[in-house]
C-alpha cells in the first residue's frame, strides 16, 4: 500500500474510531464539566455508601498493588484512559479518542482538557507518560500491570494533550489494556506519597486507610464526568469502604443495615437469600473469570499427552458446578461465557468419560501414576475444585497428593515449575489477548511459569489475532487457537467464576457492570445515591 | 513498711535490668526465625521475571537492605529501633510500620483487656463456688461448662454470637470497631460480641484453674484455724482463701492478656477488628519479613513486661512472698 493510501486508511480509520468514541459518548448520556464552571450537584442525589467487600488492597500504591475494581473500595479513586459501560466494552475515559496505525504498532491517544487530579492538576500527556514509565519499571509494577502494557516500548508527548505509544509489536488490546484496572493515574508529583496518600483521577478522594478495617472516600467536586441533564458527577458524598473476609459476617452486616452493599453473596446463601430477602434487597449476578487446570508441561507424567487426556477426560464438569459452586454459574469449557462477544461458539472440548480415561492409562500402562497438585490455600473455590479433581482423578487410576500453598510458596513452586497439575483461576479480560496470549503465548511470562507450554502455530494464531482490530477475523483465530488448546490440554476449563452482588433498596440508580466492577463509565458507584 | 517497699522497688528495678539482655535474646530470635520462613521476599513483592532479572534484584536487595549479610542486616536493624525507635517501613504497604502497629494497638489493648475481664467476671465466681460446693450440681454444672467452653472453636462461636445477637435478636451490631474515644455506648455496644466470644473461652480455662486452686486452699490449716475462730464462713472464703488462691488465676490471666494481643487474629478477621493479629498474619502471607520482625518483638516484649507485671502484683495479693 502507498503513502497516500495509507494516509486515507489512516484517516478512515481515524474517523471511524473518533466518531464511534463520540457515539459512544453521547450514547451514555455524559460529558466533560467545564472546569471554568463551578461543579454543579443534583439537588437531591446524595448520601453516604457503605460498602462492604471480600477483599482489601495490600497497599494503596496502585502501582505496586492492584486496586481490584471489584472487590476494593480503593478503585474508586481511579479511572484510567479508557474506560468501560455496563456491558463491559471498552470506551473513552480520560482519552477522548485513539487511533492506531494500519500495523498497530502505534497508538495516539488524545486526551480530554480540563481532567483533573485529585490534587488540581491537569491531565495532560506528561503525566501519562509518567504513570507508564513508573508502571513499567520492574522494581514497581506488579506481575499483572506488566503483563497488560508490555507491548509498549516508547511513549511520545506530541502535544500538551496528545500522547503516542509506540509498540515492541501489534496490539489490538491495547485500549483494553489502558483501563483504570491495572492502568490508574496517579498525579506524577505524589508518586513518592502514593502509598501514603494516592491522589488519582477517579470519582472520589482518599481521605484514610486502615487494612482490613476501613477506607474512607469522600467525593471529587472536580470530576470530570457529567450526567444527562448536566450535573456532576457522583451524587454520593463519600463511601466508606468496609472490608469483611467472612461470607457470612458480610451478609450479616448487610441484613443489619451496618452496609448497604456487598460485593460477593458465598454462593451456598445466594439462592435462600433471594428466596427470603429478595424483597428489601437487589442483587445482580455477575461473571467474575473462570477456574481451569493446568497441566505441567515442564516435568511430571503430564508430558505425556495420553495422560492429560485421560485427566480431562475423568473430570466431570457437572459434579464440580454442584459441589464447588452450589449450581451457581455455568460449566465453561472456554475462558467466556455464553453470550459474550468473545464466547467461540465452535469450541470442541473433551467430554467426561471415564471409561476412556480408564483405557487411556491402561494403555500407556500409567495405572497408580503419582500426580503432584497445588491449589491456591486462601480460595475457598480453588480447594475445593482441587478436592473434587483430585477424587476424579483416583477414579481412574492416577495418585494424587494434593498440596494447598499460600500466595508466596505458591508462586515460588509455579516458577519452579516443582508440580504436575495446578488448579488455576483468571479474573475477566477485557480484550481476549489478555489470556490468549498472556496465559498460553509461548513467550509469555505467564504462560513459562504455568504450563510451560509452546506450539507455533497455536503462537502464530495469537499474534496473528493481536494484529486486527475485526472482531469476527479475531475470533476465528482465537477459535483456531482453542481447538489446539483442547488438544494439547495446556489448560482444562471447569467452570465460569461469578459473583452475587446485593444492595440495600435504599440504594438508588446503582447497577454494577455485568463483569464485576463497581465503577464505570456512567454508572455503577458514579450514579448511585442513598435515599433517605 | 518501708523495708517492704523498698524490696519491690528493688525487686522491680533489678527485673527491668533484666530484661535489656532478655530483649535482646528476643531480638536474635525473632530476626532468625523471621528469615528462615520458606520463600523469599522479593518473590513475594515484584513479578516472576523482575525477580529472575539480576539487575532488578540487585536494586531491590540494596534498596531493601537485603544485599548485606545477616548479621549486618540484624545490627541495622536493632541499631534504627534503639537510637530511633524506627522499624522501618513494610514491604508491602510501604508505610511506616511503627505507625501501622502502634495505631492498632489500642484496638487491641482495648479488647484483650475486655476480654480478660470478662473472662474473670465469669471464671472466679464460677470456680469459687464450684470449690465451695465441691461434688454437688453447682460444681458438675460449673465444670461441665468449663469443659464446653474450651471444647469450641472460637470462631464458630463467634459466628454463632452474631447469628443470634446480631441477626435473630438484633441487639447488637454484627462487626466493626469503635473507638471509646469517639463514642463511649457505641464502642461497647460493638465490644461486645469479640470480647465475649474470646472471653468466654478464656473464662473455661480460668473457671477449671480457680476451681482446683480454691480446693487446694480450702484444705490448708489456716482455713480451719479462721473458722475455728468463729469468723463467718464468707468472710473465710472471700476474705482469705480467694486472695490466695487467686495467684495461678493471675498468672494465667497475664499471660492470656499477653498472648491476646497478637493470638486474636481469628476474632479480628471475623469482626473486622483492626488489631495487631490481623496484620501480623497478612505479613507472614505476605512475606513482608520488616512487619514481621517489628510486630512479634512488640508483642514479646509486651509478653515480657506482663510477666513482670504480674510478679509484682503476686506481691500486693500476698506480701509473704518473697520477690527476688
Amino acid at each position: 500500500m502507498d503513502r497516500r493510501q495509507q494516509t486515507t486508511a489512516l484517516s478512515r480509520r481515524t474517523f471511524l474510531t473518533t466518531t464511534s468514541a463520540a457515539l459512544v459518548g453521547a450514547a451514555l448520556g455524559g460529558g466533560l464539566a467545564p472546569s471554568s464552571e463551578a461543579a454543579r450537584r443534583h439537588p437531591q442525589r446524595g448520601g453516604t455508601l457503605l460498602l462492604g467487600t471480600r477483599l482489601d488492597v495490600a497497599g494503596l500504591d496502585s502501582h505496586r498493588n492492584n486496586q481490584y475494581h471489584v472487590s476494593h473500595p480503593a478503585a474508586a479513586l481511579y479511572t484510567g484512559l479508557t474506560d468501560i459501560d455496563q456491558q463491559g466494552n471498552i470506551v473513552p475515559g480520560i482519552a477522548e479518542s485513539w487511533e492506531p496505525n494500519q500495523e498497530l504498532t502505534s497508538w495516539v491517544f488524545r486526551l480530554r482538557q480540563g481532567v483533573l487530579f485529585h490534587n488540581g492538576r491537569e491531565v495532560d500527556a506528561e503525566a501519562v507518560k509518567l504513570n507508564i514509565l513508573r508502571i513499567k519499571d520492574p522494581a514497581i509494577g506488579t506481575e499483572f500491570h506488566h503483563g497488560a502494557l508490555h507491548s509498549i516500548n516508547v511513549v511520545d508527548i506530541l502535544d500538551k494533550y496528545t500522547v503516542r505509544f509506540n509498540l515492541s509489536e501489534p496490539d489490538a488490546s491495547l485500549p483494553a489494556n489502558l483501563l483504570h484496572y491495572p492502568t490508574n493515574l496517579l498525579a506524577p508529583e505524589a508518586f513518592d506519597t502514593a502509598s501514603e496518600h494516592p491522589i488519582g483521577t477517579g470519582p472520589f478522594k482518599f481521605v484514610s486507610w486502615t487494612r482490613w478495617h476501613e477506607t474512607r472516600l469522600v467525593r471529587f467536586e472536580n470530576y470530570w464526568e457529567t450526567d444527562a441533564e448536566g450535573n456532576n458527577l457522583p451524587y454520593l458524598d463519600q463511601i466508606i469502604g468496609k472490608p469483611k473476609k467472612e461470607d457470612s459476617v458480610r451478609l450479616a452486616a448487610l441484613r443489619t443495615g451496618q452496609i448497604n452493599l456487598i460485593d460477593h453473596i458465598a454462593p451456598i446463601d445466594v439462592e435462600r437469600f433471594k428466596k427470603s430477602y429478595g424483597a428489601q434487597f437487589t442483587t445482580w449476578d455477575l461473571h467474575l473469570g473462570g477456574v481451569f487446570v493446568v497441566f505441567n508441561f515442564r516435568q511430571g507424567p503430564f508430558q505425556d499427552q495420553r495422560l492429560r487426556t485421560a485427566a480431562a477426560h475423568a473430570i466431570d464438569r457437572n459434579a464440580i458446578h454442584h459441589s464447588a459452586f452450589y449450581g451457581r454459574g455455568e460449566m465453561l469449557d472456554q475462558p467466556y461465557p455464553r453470550g459474550n462477544l468473545w464466547y467461540l461458539e465452535e469450541s470442541r472440548s473433551l467430554a467426561y468419560d471415564p471409561d476412556k480415561a480408564k483405557a487411556l492409562l491402561k494403555a500407556a500402562h500409567a495405572v497408580g501414576t503419582v500426580i503432584d497438585m497445588i491449589c491456591f490455600a486462601n480460595l475457598a473455590y480453588n480447594r475445593e475444585c482441587a478436592q473434587i479433581v483430585q477424587e476424579m482423578w483416583n477414579r481412574v487410576g492416577f495418585k494424587v497428593t494434593l498440596r494447598p500453598l499460600d500466595d508466596v510458596p505458591l508462586r515460588e513452586t509455579l516458577k519452579k515449575g516443582d508440580f504436575h497439575g495446578h488448579i488455576g483461576g483468571n479474573s475477566y479480560r477485557f480484550d481476549p489477548d489478555g489470556f490468549f496470549e498472556r496465559n498460553l503465548h509461548s513467550k509469555s511470562d505467564y504462560t513459562q511459569s504455568l504450563s510451560g507450554w509452546h506450539n507455533e502455530r497455536y503462537d502464530r494464531l495469537v499474534e496473528e489475532a493481536k494484529r486486527i482490530l475485526d472482531p469476527a477475523r479475531r475470533k476465528e483465530l482465537y477459535t483456531e487457537a482453542w481447538n489446539i488448546v483442547n488438544v494439547e490440554l495446556p489448560h482444562f476449563h471447569l467452570h465460569e467464576l461469578t459473583m452475587t452482588s446485593a444492595a440495600a433498596r435504599e440504594v438508588k440508580g446503582y447497577q454494577p457492570c455485568v463483569v464485576g466492577p463497581f465503577t464505570y463509565r456512567g454508572g455503577g458507584i458514579r450514579t448511585a445515591s442513598i435515599e433517605t | 513498711m518501708e523495708g517492704k517497699d523498698s524490696d519491690v522497688l528493688k525487686y522491680t528495678f533489678y527485673r527491668v535490668l533484666q530484661l535489656i539482655p532478655v530483649w535482646i535474646l528476643l531480638s536474635m530470635v525473632v530476626f532468625a526465625i523471621v528469615h528462615a520462613l520458606p520463600g523469599d521476599a522479593i518473590d513475594a513483592l515484584v513479578p516472576p521475571d523482575a525477580a529472575s532479572n539480576p539487575a532488578t534484584r540487585a536494586a531491590l536487595e540494596k534498596e531493601l537492605g537485603l544485599d548485606k549479610p545477616i548479621y549486618i542486616q540484624y545490627l541495622k536493624w536493632l541499631e534504627r529501633i534503639v537510637l530511633h525507635g524506627d522499624f522501618g517501613k513494610s514491604i508491602t504497604t510501604r508505610r511506616t510500620i511503627s505507625v501501622e502497629i502502634f495505631k492498632r494497638l489500642p484496638a487491641t489493648i482495648y479488647l484483650a483487656v475486655t476480654a480478660v475481664l470478662v473472662s474473670l467476671v465469669i471464671a472466679i465466681p464460677l470456680g469459687t463456688i464450684a470449690a465451695v460446693k465441691r461434688r454437688t450440681p453447682v460444681d458438675y454444672t460449673a465444670t461441665a461448662t468449663a469443659l464446653l467452653g474450651v471444647s469450641v472453636p472460637e470462631f464458630w462461636l463467634a459466628i454463632m454470637c452474631i447469628l443470634f445477637f446480631s441477626l435473630y435478636l438484633g441487639w447488637l451490631p454484627a462487626s466493626e470497631y469503635r473507638s471509646p474515644f469517639d463514642h463511649f455506648g457505641l464502642s461497647l455496644m460493638h465490644l461486645v460480641l469479640p470480647a465475649g466470644s474470646l472471653g468466654v473461652r478464656l473464662a473455661a480455662i480460668t473457671t477449671r484453674l480457680t476451681r482446683s486452686s480454691m480446693l487446694d486452699e480450702v484444705r490448708k490449716e489456716y482455713v480451719d484455724t479462721a473458722r475455728s475462730l468463729g469468723l463467718p464462713e464468707r468472710r473465710v472464703i472471700y476474705k482469705y482463701t480467694l486472695r490466695n488462691a487467686l495467684i495461678p488465676t493471675v498468672t494465667v490471666a497475664g499471660l492470656q492478656f499477653a498472648r491476646l494481643l497478637g493470638g486474636t487474629v481469628v476474632v479480628e478477621s471475623i469482626f473486622s477488628w483492626p488489631g495487631v493479629g490481623l496484620v501480623l498474619y497478612e505479613a507472614i502471607l505476605g512475606r513482608d519479613y520488616p512487619m514481621i520482625q517489628a510486630a512479634i518483638l512488640i508483642l514479646a516484649t509486651a509478653f515480657v513486661l506482663m510477666n513482670l507485671l504480674v510478679d509484682l502484683i503476686y506481691r500486693w495479693l500476698n506480701p509473704r512472698i518473697r520477690l527476688g
